[in-house]
């Protein structure tokens, strides 16, 4: 465990090391801070006089999906770039407990965008937390949190093979926000689009969390976090697969150029 | 009149040291540097790595101002008139950068006729020249970085060219490339010069400097130790070389030969094989016999003098001394 | 002064073939005006065709210009530097002012070329109708609009390759100016406090005066001091640039400190 904890916590250095401390406050506090503002000002300014609640939500939960995405899609990648990969590839260690390790630091680091956004909410939308069961909010946060680690997984991996990943990034991040229904419901997208949105394991999360802000019922809500969370795993694995594959593929093929 | 002249050249740097207690620090990459390089002439400069032959050459291509001193080319001041001088001139640093990695070659030559003002008639016959100069007219139109290094550096001697420049500036220009590839640049070089451009270049390969330079200077920690031809500066050594195979190398040895009279240096090195000797000295026929008496108890598989070459002299003058 | 429009031609040429091959550029010209379209027109959905106009269509349009100028202007310098081409750009004969002036305008067309993109989008995949009260007058706000991008593009390009931390804050600078210039809804939405510094920034005339001439102008006077702060704006941010760029020249050579060599 002590060796498990070590890995994350030196990957995640590795991403974050280079930034010096001006900087991370920037990227990991203020932008998501203004994304946050942002966001709400437009749907306060569509909704009107409706309650925005649920979208202040929405866009909180999916600064961590932004950060996700982006965190262990570069993680990933950063090892192939730097020439990295063939010695994590060479090692004898487990490859899933490896990448899991190196992936999980993650979690915080998104859980605290996630706050961070509350706390815009709270200060500058009175978003209102009284009489909210917060455990189980939390708990909302963690399996949003999964889900969003499980799409980085996937879409890292696939990143590691594909030439424009800043292009791809950024188009999975965009893509993710059009279908997660933080600023409008879900309800509107045209059927495929709906469909495709029950794929992504922050939906429901975020549906989740609406319920317990709104004091709804808590067993769907748990039901919500459930399913998610467990959608979140599948990612998870699916994303060490394509991983394995690649690899594979790379060592068959000599396909990663940098190998 | 001299094309290029360097009067007491001095540039400092500042740079400040630390994140939290930021302190200013001065470099002075150029201390007091003066000399003139002639019509037609191919002058190297030769110095160990942060000597300030980079900040020379800056500043001589209008790229960096000198924090004192006076640097002209073609009679115009290097800071202050090089609206005249930068179409007369041009530079090549060596290395893969200075192109535009997404565009062609052809992309990128025709850009920077552009920017060096080459009229519209002139152009198209003048980038056929150069790529067919150096070799890359069939890739003409393949981007950049599909190149080789060794193109990529060909490409950037085409670019140095585009204005046909009459003086041209080359910093380390055959770092890195094969053999071959360097000695093609070479014979450019040379042909350059034959037309009448004045060559300037920095180098690391003394042979490369014995073959191309009419006249070397050699600086250390920005200032110039040594200015003259390369026939001149070996002259002047007033030395030769004696190496000597050996099988055995005792302890006294070293200090036996060292206190020969007429031996200026002894060093050695040791191979799986043997030992072998460098003996720096004047009058090389006297010692010799000297040399192989005290050696005569160390089984001497070879014994070899010859004339100090430019390495000799160059590591005589800095020195082994590569601190900076 | 030929050769200077060569040249400008010639950068700006370049600059497009450079940037279109970068994978980060189509992002910012094609696909981000697209997804971004579609995501704001589900947000706007049950909105009548002008607020779509109004909103989506000149919110994505506005926004991606800033982007695709800012990711330029704040992205160029460095790459040039990186790619070792800045010093030769910068010996040139040519002036090195005039070289960028070449540069950004490549990228100002691209950007124009998002800006339709994302009426194609609100227009053709949505239906949304284009109805203009007063067309002459959009277009010559457009065209003012887009001039003074360019302008506000070489200044903020002169202030980073001066400063490194304007570099630095130039990642974070996108959200605060959409929120500032009202890109998705009208400044009024703001606290009084902050709304004065919406008028340092020309989008926010822009957008005022494009919303004008799409609803109908009802009050000329407003319309026309709108067009004058525009103007008043750009010519700050020409004074700007042509400043910072004789910083650079100096101060590049003589402190060797800007990175530009
Ligand atoms: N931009 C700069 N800022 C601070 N110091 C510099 C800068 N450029 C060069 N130097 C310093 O000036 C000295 C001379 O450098 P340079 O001219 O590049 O030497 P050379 O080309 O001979 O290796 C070195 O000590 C180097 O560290
Ligand atoms: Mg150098």
């Amino acid at each position: 465990m002590r060796r498990f904890f070590r890995m994350s916590q030196i990957s995640f250095k590795a991403l974050v090391g280079v930034m010096d401390p001006k900087m991370y406050v920037l990227y990991k506090i203020i932008n998501p801070a203004l994304q946050m503002v942002f966001y709400t000002l437009v749907v306060r300014f569509v909704y009107k006089s409706q309650d925005i609640t649920p979208w202040i939500l929405g866009n909180a939960f999916m600064l961590c999906a932004n950060n996700a995405v982006f965190a262990v899609g570069r993680m990933l990648r950063s090892d192939r770039d730097q020439g990295t990969l063939q010695l994590i590839v060479a090692s004898p260690i487990n490859k899933l407990y490896a990448y899991l390790a190196r992936a999980s630091f993650n979690i915080f680091d998104a859980s605290f965008t996630v706050i961070i956004g509350l706390i815009v909410g709270i200060v500058f939308f009175d978003l209102d937390f009284t009489g909210t069961n917060l455990p189980l909010f939390a708990l909302s946060i963690i399996t949003a949190m999964v889900g969003g680690i499980g799409i980085g997984m996937v879409i890292g991996s696939i990143a590691l093979v594909i030439s424009e990943i800043h292009l791809f990034l950024n188009v999975a991040n965009m893509v993710i926000y059009l279908l997660s229904g933080a600023s409008f419901s879900r309800e509107k997208l045209p059927a495929y689009l709906h469909l495709l949105s029950e794929l992504i394991p922050i939906t429901r999360s975020i549906e989740a969390s609406r319920i317990i802000a709104a004091k709804g019922d808590l067993s769907s809500a748990l039901q919500l976090m459930g399913t998610d969370f467990a959608i979140g795993m599948v990612y998870m694995l699916i994303g060490f697969a394509l991983y394995g594959y690649f690899e594979y593929k790379a060592r068959v093929d000599a396909t990663l150029e940098a190998y | 009149m001299s094309v290029i002249e360097v009067k007491n050249l001095k540039r400092d740097y500042e740079t400040s040291v630390g994140i939290f207690k930021r302190e200013k620090k001065v470099v002075h990459a150029i201390k007091d540097i003066s000399f003139e390089v002639g019509q037609g002439e191919i002058f190297g400069l030769l110095g160990p790595n942060g000597a300030g032959k980079t900040s020379t050459i800056k500043i001589l291509t209008t790229l960096l101002a000198p924090t004192a001193g006076e640097a002209r080319v073609l009679g115009c001041k290097c800071f202050g008139e090089e609206k005249e001088l930068r179409k007369r001139i041009n530079f090549i640093f060596g290395g893969e950068r200075s192109l535009y990695w997404r565009l062609s070659a052809y992309d990128n030559l025709s850009y920077f006729c552009d920017l060096y003002q080459v009229p519209e008639k002139i152009k198209k016959k003048r980038i056929a020249d150069l790529l067919d100069m150096v070799g890359l007219s069939d890739r003409a139109h393949y981007r950049v970085e599909t190149f080789s290094k060794g193109m990529k550096q060909r490409l950037q001697i085409a670019r140095g060219l585009v204005n046909n420049p009459e003086v041209l500036f080359l910093d380390e220009p055959t770092i890195g490339l094969d053999p071959v590839g360097a000695k093609t640049l070479r014979d450019i070089i040379k042909r350059l010069s034959g037309e009448g451009k004045t060559i300037l270049l920095t180098t690391h390969y003394m042979q490369e400097a014995d073959e191309l330079c009419d006249r070397i200077a050699i600086i250390n920690k920005g200032e110039l130790y040594a200015l003259n031809t390369s026939e001149k500066l070996k002259e002047n050594m007033d030395s030769a070389v004696i190496e000597v195979d050996l099988d055995l190398l005792k302890e006294d040895t070293l200090y036996k030969l060292k206190a020969l009279e007429n031996v200026t240096a002894v060093s050695a090195a040791s191979y799986n094989l043997g030992h072998k000797l460098k003996i720096d000295c004047r009058n090389p026929k006297k010692i010799i016999p000297l040399v192989s008496q005290q050696l005569s108890e160390n089984q001497i598989k070879s014994i070899v003098m010859r004339e100090a070459t430019l390495e000799d002299v160059y590591l005589k003058i800095i020195g082994g001394d590569c601190s900076a | 002064m030929r050769s200077n429009v060569k040249a400008i031609i010639s950068s700006c040429k370049l600059q497009m073939k450079q940037s279109f091959s970068r994978s980060m550029f189509k992002f910012v010209v094609i696909l981000s005006p697209i997804i971004s379209a579609i995501t704001f027109y589900f947000i706007y959905s049950d909105k009548t065709d002008e607020t779509l106009i109004s909103y989506v269509f000149l919110g994505t349009a506005i926004t991606s210009m800033w982007s695709s100028i800012s990711f330029s202007s704040a992205g160029d310098i460095d790459r040039e530097r990186f790619m070792g081409a800045l010093e030769v750009i910068f010996s040139a004969p040519i002036q090195f002012k005039i070289i960028m002036l070449g540069k950004v305008m490549g990228n100002t067309i691209l950007g124009i070329a998002s800006m339709l993109i994302s009426l194609l989008v609100v227009v053709v995949l949505f239906g949304a109708k284009f109805t203009l009260a007063h067309p002459v007058l959009f277009s010559i706000s457009m065209l003012l609009g887009i001039i003074s991008f360019v302008f506000i593009a070489l200044m903020l390009s002169g202030l980073l390759a001066i400063s490194r931390n304007t570099r630095i804050l130039m990642n974070c600078i996108d959200y605060p100016v959409f929120i500032l210039c009202g890109a998705y809804f009208p400044i009024d939405v703001l606290p009084d406090y902050i709304r004065p510094l919406a008028y340092v920034l020309s989008p926010t005339y822009i957008l005022k005066l494009a919303r004008m001439s799409i609803s109908g102008i009802t009050d000329y006077s407003t319309f026309y001091s709108c067009i004058l702060g525009l103007l008043a704006v750009t010519l700050v941010y020409l004074t700007g640039y042509l400043w910072f760029y004789r910083v650079i020249d100096v101060k590049a050579r003589k402190e060797a400190t800007l990175e530009v060599i």
